[in-house]
């Protein structure tokens, strides 16, 4: 459950994490509702080892979120013209795997952090 | 929204503890100190456009299918390749 959205979607709320398939470790996170719209994510983890991102205290509120560990991350793919895949980095998407609450974050270092970091093949 | 003048040096204060204060003004720009606790996240409008941009073309890269498509090719290239 998206309370406020994504930024640019803010009408967003209600969304469920699948797995694809046939590509692991993607995963489509599906909103339903008034309009339908996916998004391909992936956990970090599969991307880059060496993400790190500060949360501010606000996020954490929001999300009623007290230990690191009750804490999920996935961020964004895009494919681009190319064809090339990348991964928002600057804006990941954090949830709290107790409630379900989620949101779109924007890190307390994000202006270190890529918003099309390149996915390897 | 609240519109407020400020000269050289003068600062707004938002809330108990964070304040922005006019340090430089040269031609067309303005320089802020921005003092906020480091818990809270002080960004450049720019920071959050960008995200926004960047979950528009994400959601209108492809529809599902073409992603999946995209994904097989990727992976079949990627075997081909070890």
């Amino acid at each position: 459950m998206f309370p406020d959205g994504l930024l640019g979607f803010e009408t967003l709320r209600k969304a469920a994490l699948e797995p694809v398939s046939d590509a692991p470790p993607f995963s489509w996170l599906k909103f339903s509702g008034e309009v339908d719209q996916s998004f391909l994510v992936v956990a970090p983890v599969f991307v880059t080892a060496s993400y790190r991102f500060e949360l501010g205290t606000t996020d954490c509120r929001t999300l009623n979120l007290t230990r690191a560990s009750d804490a999920g991350v996935v961020n964004i793919v895009t494919l681009r013209r190319d064809g090339s895949l990348t991964v928002n980095l600057k804006g990941p998407i954090v949830f709290n795997k107790l409630t379900g609450e989620a949101r779109q974050v924007v890190p307390i270092n994000a202006a270190e952090l890529p918003v099309n970091f390149p996915v390897a093949n | 929204m609240l519109v407020l003048s400020r000269k050289l040096n003068e600062a707004i204060r938002i809330g108990g503890d964070i304040s922005i204060r006019v340090v430089r003004i040269d031609r067309d720009t303005v320089r802020l100190g921005v003092s906020a606790p480091k818990d809270i996240g002080v960004h450049r409008e720019e920071v959050y456009l960008e995200i926004v941009e960047n979950n528009i073309a994400a959601a209108e890269s492809a529809t599902p299918e073409q992603l999946s498509l995209r994904l097989q090719q990727l992976k079949a290239e990627a075997a081909n390749q070890l």
